[in-house]
């Protein structure tokens, strides 16, 4: 395909990026905190990433991008823990789980403008919220749902950098292709893209599905990694991260999103030890950046060089 | 085909205002058409109505013998028929070329027609309205005279046989209007069908060849340029009874 042979080089970058990445594990003797650290960072570019198509690109401001990882791996840990099937079916169980999900807020933002999802999306988060803590039984309370761990750290860890290499790329290729002429169009004036032939439905529902899509698989890889998934992935702290990662690094470009994701998650971890300021600094970090670099960083430094 | 766009007893009322009553007429294929009428008469409503951004209250709408009447605005995108608005819509972020270039990338069958590249499509449609040195600029850049002759351009995009243009010369300089003009009469030539919603009178009847008036939603006269311009209902609703018999 065209579009292919012109995102070549940012498809060999990211290639050459996740080798890099897989390697640190061996050569760093597979430490354990830093596998642990760099897988965390991998999935939550993966949901910056998703969340960017969505916002960025679509216009569609979305406050629960972890719905559907939650949703997906509350579904695989269910069926971990009550049923004896293959787990490759669990998995697209879950996957499929994942997806229909985008639906619950992607249906009902047809009808209206775009501003209106970031609503709905913060709405249906803080409904399954509550629907975890509720059926205690079922989903565990509090404590939510933990299984033995299934695969090893290092499987996981690897799986995660291709995961997040799919995911860039396939994104990188469907935002500079049609798709992506939509999606923006969209962002820009529903009307008039309509007026020019979009076919504005059909574009936002293939945005929801795919930003579900591969953030399903996020959720899944993070649950088997935890063996563990509880309410808080349903909270508002997560998503909102989400968003914050997304705001920071360069919302309606793939590659900033993927930086913010990156450097807040490492830069998150550091600030561990400054426990109760760690939220405050990193609200502040979003003030700031809204204010001066309200592209983000990727997006003001890109405009920089355009001049 | 019977007729190229048929109007047929459109009614739209928004409450119990009756912003159209009964509105009704054809266009040929071909024909440059003009709709004139006071503020508030109904145009753009008419506009919308046509173009499938409101649903008429009652009435059908015909394209090209196909009833469009609930048809959204990309559906008749693809079929032939586009409009534009009367303050320009660009798409802010995207490119000069890029704002005309949605309208090919979404309605691929139409595209075949041309023989072209879509680039070389573009630079065509982006040379026509005379915004090609403009083109790789951000639209959201462009100055209020560009954004006017960048509506029409994105326009041809999805290669229409309708094109609805809503008051493209408001806000314009004679100069740039006649510029506009002339860039209309040479889409005309092409065979392009054009049905223009305008204020400045004088600059639309030297343009046009027909010319059909609304006032307070209803249809009050049809016929071309001469005609119209003595005709008494259409003076007494621009200018009041006093003013309405013509001068001997």
């Amino acid at each position: 395909m065209e579009t292919v042979r012109r995102e070549l080089f940012s498809i060999m970058t990211i290639g050459i990026l996740s080798i890099g990445l897989a390697v640190v594990a061996p050569v760093s003797g597979y430490d354990f905190y830093l596998i642990g650290l760099l897988t965390s960072a991998c999935l939550w570019v993966i949901y910056v990433v998703c969340w960017d198509l969505l916002a960025g690109y679509t216009g569609m401001l979305n406050f629960g991008q972890l719905l559907f990882a939650g949703v997906a791996a509350y579904t695989v840990a269910l069926i971990e823990i009550h049923l004896k099937i293959p787990r490759p079916l669990t998995m697209l169980i879950g996957l499929l789980a994942g997806i229909l999900s985008s639906l619950l807020i992607g249906l009902p933002s047809l009808r209206v403008r775009s501003t209106y999802f970031a609503l709905v999306s913060f709405a249906v988060l803080l409904v399954f919220f509550r629907i975890t803590l509720t059926f205690v039984e079922t989903f565990g309370g509090d404590y939510g749902l933990s299984i033995a761990r299934v695969f090893s750290r290092e499987m996981l860890y690897y799986t995660s950098i291709i995961l997040m290499a799919a995911t860039l790329i396939t994104l990188r290729l469907i935002v500079k292709s049609r798709i992506g002429m939509a999606l923006q169009c969209i962002r820009e004036d529903e009307e008039t893209a309509r007026a020019v032939g979009v076919n504005i439905q059909r574009y936002k529902l293939m945005a929801c599905l795919i930003s579900a899509f591969f953030t399903s698989l996020a959720g899944i890889c993070g649950f088997y990694y935890m063996g563990h998934v509880g309410p808080e992935v349903f909270g508002m702290m997560g998503s909102f991260n989400v968003v914050i990662m997304g705001v920071v690094g360069g919302a309606g470009t793939i590659f900033g999103a993927a930086l913010g994701a990156g450097a807040l998650s490492v830069i998150l971890e550091f600030m561990r030890p400054i426990a109760e300021y760690r939220n405050i600094g990193y609200a502040l970090l979003l003030v700031l950046v809204v204010m001066m670099a309200s592209r983000g960083i990727w997006g003001s430094l890109a405009s920089y060089f355009r001049k | 085909m019977a007729q190229f766009l048929e109007v047929k007893n459109i009614y739209k009322n928004f409450g119990k205002l009756a912003a159209l009553s009964d509105i009704s007429f054809s266009v040929q294929e071909g024909e440059l058409v003009g709709l004139i009428g006071p503020n508030g008469a109904g145009k753009t409503t008419l506009f919308n109505v046509i173009t499938g951004f409101y649903r008429a209250s009652s009435g059908q709408i015909f394209f090209k013998d196909q009833e469009v009447s609930q048809a959204a605005p990309n559906k008749l995108a693809e079929m032939g028929l586009v409009r534009t608005f009367q303050i320009p819509r660009p798409f802010r972020e995207l490119t000069v070329h890029d704002n005309v270039a949605v309208g090919t990338l979404f309605n691929p069958e139409r595209m075949h027609r041309t023989h072209l590249s879509p680039t070389e499509f573009v630079e065509k449609i982006l040379e026509g309205v005379k915004l090609l040195p403009q083109k790789g600029q951000l639209a959201g850049n462009l100055g209020y005279g560009n954004l006017k002759k960048l509506e029409v351009g994105r326009a041809q995009g999805p290669l229409p046989d309708l094109l609805l243009l809503d008051e493209p010369f408001a806000g314009l300089t004679l100069i740039e209007i006649e510029s506009l003009s002339e860039i209309l009469k040479g889409l005309a030539a092409q065979g392009l069908t054009l049905v223009i919603v305008e204020h400045k009178l004088k600059e639309l009847m030297k343009l046009v060849k027909r010319v059909i008036v609304l006032h307070y939603g209803k249809k009050i006269a049809d016929g071309n340029p001469e005609e119209i311009a003595r005709n008494e209902q259409v003076l007494k609703a621009y200018l009041g009874r006093r003013w309405s018999k013509p001068n001997a």
